[in-house]
């Protein structure tokens, strides 16, 4: 049995100026020990997924769709029992460590604060120890327990955010663009870290990001999403040496790749409107290969040599 | 991709320094001492007729506050800023402003960059209007033509929309029609893709790059991103703690890269590739330093794997390790 | 059309018709309720009857054959009370109105120039608009009356002074974060005059803030002028004012007279609640809380 399984999950935003489909039907699972990666631009639904797994949207959202968690269905859980698997069965981290971390408190209070009301630690100081041991292995000084949040570097305050993912073992981490507000060399640090942490604690993943490099390195499945359904699912290094689906193709082909060609191959358009996505295949405005058909019917999920793709072409 | 170059140098810069005072403490009052923050400190470096410079580093390297000295965003501490041979500093009004139309500015995030309350046809000709150039009619006529230029049709539908109406990669084109339209011949993009979304990237890379064709542009490109730079410039200058490290054509400082930092950036890449067993890895120590607390000798040495006392002491030299290839690093000297 | 939905519709829906109330009054109250605010005599057929003192409201008076009727009854000189509260609206309402628009104008304009220019110049500003921000609203505007003198432009002046430095602060801040905003600095670098950067992309982004605070501070000066006038500064009788009203009143109050006052009263209440309504509900429509999507 996969440890998540998202089940024809759609996700509609209320807004001012219309209703917003986030998420049209998307169905996909994490195995045990495994990280899948989610890759899509802006508006691809990416967020929206991490945000609906864990259960933190906005009042206006309306869920559609199951997401299991070892069997649990935790769109229909009560808030209580929700509140318990946070952090304990799964949690979260985002991209900017700032807005997760609390600046009147210390680095050492939000631990203590997380294990006790988990019931992870009888006492503040065993509370403490066990997060400085944790910091220790992530590279954090165990001294930084005592600092606040601003007295942290960029890198520090995400390895502590990770920190705070992680103590309370939680089958299952989701991670929204962890990396994008960093510079180079200490994203280089996290990528290292998550691959560390991969590698050690076994610890499920699901890694969003808008970065196809970044998945390439940490993950070991891919999901990309176009428009809130997906467009392709497989092994991440089959995906990326031979995609399946046209979006999948230009968006691995969009990036420069440094000593290779220096061509630019962007892909043409502009990402759909949500409020009203385009019909057929959402993808077929910017496909070069677009035909009648796409313009028309909504391709089918197939699968295809252990993959699954959205394509007419493929089907 | 060397294009052919007239000689001139569109931009030089020499020796910049850029320090911003900081706010003193009571003792340092009583004491009549003044702290500076060295945002730049002492960056020369030239970019021929035609030519694109990529000036890269994290943030905290100086590199905004380079691009910004050039457009006279800030003013400079110590140091020359040349434009096409003349000294900017010694420019009066209208030949000042006559050179300042000449370098324009493309910012990084067009969501700040383009003013709220003004329909975006309005921002692209507003350039013309405080430069009094020809009729009210003519210059809604050539700002059309520059939102057609940059790929914004059909520009009278895009005319009269607001900044809020359009995506952030449509933004960006404006904010790049409003810096074209003055026809300028040094362009300055600082960070022009990193705050747009992945699929509009590389269009607006693609559009710089095509109108650095056709309207013979040079350009000073700042990014932390590496790739970027690889599918923009000729050459390339790496910064760190407001110092340059290393420059040189930009095949040659990626291929063969030579300063650990240099090293260090270019391997953080994440990469779509297997990595490839064997060859140097090179990983900086920690973070960037707290800038008002910089390092003695080469600012690099408290993270360098290879420092040694030497590091410690004497900032290094520049040393030439290749045609147009320098690197600011001991372990050449 | 629909019914208003929530909080802030509704507030705007019942706000805007108080507002609207109030202004009709304030244009043509007096020339509907004609010399009854004014003068305790009638005439008719050309001959004169005095309208006694203290009638409760609802009194019937038939006069040379015709029937007056007073529903809020007359005040201790016999004058119509609904009257004067119908025809106090015009002073209220051009006092707030003139004061609102000297205060949000010098208050810009002071803004504009201390967070453009900043330097000595800010500095000196700054402090005096802060003493006066520190300063009681209403002994402020009060010693301003009494040195003026009455009259509608001494009384919307003395107001106004109160309320420069709200504006003055609020614009000097936007002001100081639109200076360093990257479209000014894209204006300068296209080589903007500092006029043309102040008057096209500063001033276009400081009018919605302004706009959202002028009801909030028309209804204040509506409450201060009440200040004012309850204390006699600033009106001639027998100027209709709610103010100066509501302090006669309260003389007869106790002995049983309550309606001289409480109308007046009343109508403070509701003029400055409809412009609080106004206000309160157009900056939530306005600057909605965004969503994430």
């Amino acid at each position: 049995m996969s440890l998540l399984r998202v089940q024809d999950l759609w996700v509609r935003y209320r807004t001012r100026r219309g209703v917003v489909e986030a998420l049209s039907g998307v169905s996909l699972s994490v195995e045990e020990g495994e990280v899948l990666g989610v890759v899509g631009e802006s508006g691809s639904g990416k967020s929206t997924l991490g945000l609906a797994v864990i259960r933190l949207l906005p009042r206006s959202a309306e869920v559609r769709g199951s997401v299991l968690l070892n069997g649990k269905d935790l769109t229909s859980l009560p808030e209580e029992e929700l509140r318990r698997i946070r952090g304990r069965e799964v949690s979260m981290v985002f991209q900017d460590p700032y807005s997760s971390l609390n600046p009147v408190m210390r680095i050492g209070d939000h631990f203590v604060e997380l294990m006790m009301e988990h019931g992870a630690a009888a006492t503040r100081e065993e509370a403490l120890e066990a997060a400085g041991e944790l910091l220790e292995r992530l590279g954090v000084p165990r001294e930084r327990l005592n600092d606040y949040p601003h007295q942290l570097s960029g890198g520090q305050r995400q390895r502590v955010a990770i920190g705070l993912a992680l103590i309370l073992k939680p089958r299952l981490v989701i991670a929204d663009e962890i990396t994008t507000a960093l510079d180079a060399l200490v994203e280089r640090q996290i990528i290292d870290l998550v691959k560390e942490v991969k590698r050690e604690y076994r610890t499920s993943m699901l890694f969003i990001t808008h970065n196809m490099g970044l998945v390439a390195e940490v993950a070991d499945r891919v999901a990309v999403l176009y428009a809130g359904k997906l467009a392709e699912l497989g092994e991440v290094r089959e995906v990326v040496s031979n995609p399946l689906h046209p979006y999948t193709e230009a968006l691995l082909r969009s990036v420069p790749r440094i000593g290779g060609s220096r061509e630019l191959r962007p892909i043409p358009g502009e990402p759909p409107d949500m409020r009203n996505p385009p019909p057929g295949c959402r993808f077929h405005p910017r496909c070069p290969l677009a035909t009648e058909r796409c313009r028309r019917e909504e391709p089918p999920l197939v699968e295809r040599g252990g993959r699954l793709v959205a394509c007419h072409l493929r089907s | 991709m060397s294009r052919a170059t007239s000689g001139v140098e569109a931009l030089r810069v020499e020796d910049l320094r850029v320090y911003y005072p900081l706010r003193r403490t009571l003792e340092e009052v009583l004491r009549r001492q003044q702290r500076y923050l060295r945002a730049v400190d002492g960056v020369t470096l030239s970019i021929p007729e035609g030519a694109t410079l990529a000036l890269v580093g994290e943030s905290g390297s100086g590199k905004t506050t380079v691009a910004r000295a050039v457009v006279g965003l800030v003013k400079p501490t110590s140091g020359r800023i040349l434009l096409w041979g003349r000294d900017v500093s010694s420019l009066r009004n209208r030949e000042l402003r006559e050179m300042r139309r000449a370098v324009q500015m493309v910012f990084q995030d067009p969501s700040v960059s383009l003013n709220p309350r003004m329909r975006v046809g309005d921002q692209v000709k507003y350039p013309l209007d405080v430069n009094g150039i020809g009729t009210p009619e003519e210059r809604r006529a050539m700002a059309l033509e520059a939102l057609r230029t940059v790929g914004l049709t059909p520009p009278e539908e895009f005319y009269s929309r607001y900044p809020h109406q359009l995506s952030g990669g449509q933004r960006q084109r404006v904010a790049i029609a409003r810096a074209i339209v003055l026809r300028p011949k040094l362009l300055i993009a600082d960070e022009p893709i990193s705050n747009i979304d992945v699929s509009a990237r590389a269009q607006i890379l693609e559009l710089l790059r095509s109108l650095r064709e056709r309207m013979g542009l040079s350009m000073l490109y700042i990014t932390h991103d590496l790739s970027s730079a690889w599918a923009i410039a000729d050459s390339v200058a790496v910064m760190y703690l407001g110092k340059l490290v290393e420059h040189g054509p930009v095949e040659e400082v990626f291929s063969d890269p030579r300063h650990p930092y240099t090293k260090a950036l270019l391997q953080a890449v994440p990469s779509l590739d297997e990595r490839k067993a064997g060859g140097e890895v090179v990983r900086l120590k920690g973070e960037i330093p707290d800038p008002l607390n910089m390092p003695s000798g080469c600012r690099l040495h408290p993270r360098c794997p290879f420092a040694t006392e030497r590091c410690r002491r004497e900032e290094p030299p520049a040393v030439k390790v290749g045609e147009n290839h320098w690197v600011y690093c001991h372990l050449f000297a | 059309m629909r019914l208003p939905r929530g909080f802030a519709e509704w507030g705007l829906a019942v706000g805007t018709a108080l507002v609207a109330l109030f202004v009709a009054l304030a244009l043509a109250g007096e020339s509907l309720v004609g010399q009854l605010a004014v003068s305790n005599v009638v005439v008719v057929d050309g001959r004169v009857y005095e309208v006694p003192p203290l009638l409760p409201p609802g009194s019937r008076l038939t006069v040379g054959g015709r029937e007056l009727v007073f529903i809020m009854g007359t005040d201790q000189l016999g004058r119509d009370v609904f009257a004067r509260v119908v025809s106090g609206a015009r002073f209220v309402l051009t006092v707030a109105l003139l004061s609102t628009a000297i205060s949000a104008a010098l208050g810009t304009i002071l803004g504009l120039l201390s967070g453009y220019v900043g330097g000595f110049l800010d500095r000196v500003l700054s402090l005096v608009m802060d003493s006066m921000y520190a300063f009681p609203g209403l002994i402020l505007a009060i010693a301003i009356a009494a040195l003026l003198g009455v009259g509608v432009l001494n009384i919307s002046m003395a107001i106004a002074v109160v309320y420069i430095p709200s504006y003055y602060r609020m614009v000097r801040g936007v002001v100081l974060s639109l200076k360093s905003a990257p479209f000014v600095e894209a204006a300068v670098i296209a080589g903007a005059s500092p006029w043309s950067i102040v008057t096209r992309h500063i001033l276009p982004n400081v009018v919605p803030q302004i706009v959202s605070l002028l009801p909030v501070s028309f209804a204040d000066a509506i409450i201060t002028e009440a200040g004012l006038t309850f204390l006699g500064l600033g009106i001639e009788p027998p100027t209709p004012d709610w103010g100066f009203d509501l302090n006669k009143g309260r003389q007869f109050f106790l002995a049983g007279y309550w309606w001289i006052g409480v109308f007046p009263g009343l109508m403070i209440i509701l003029s400055v609640l409809g412009f609080l309504l106004v206000g309160e509900s157009l900056n939530e429509l306005l600057n909605p809380r965004k969503v994430e999507a």
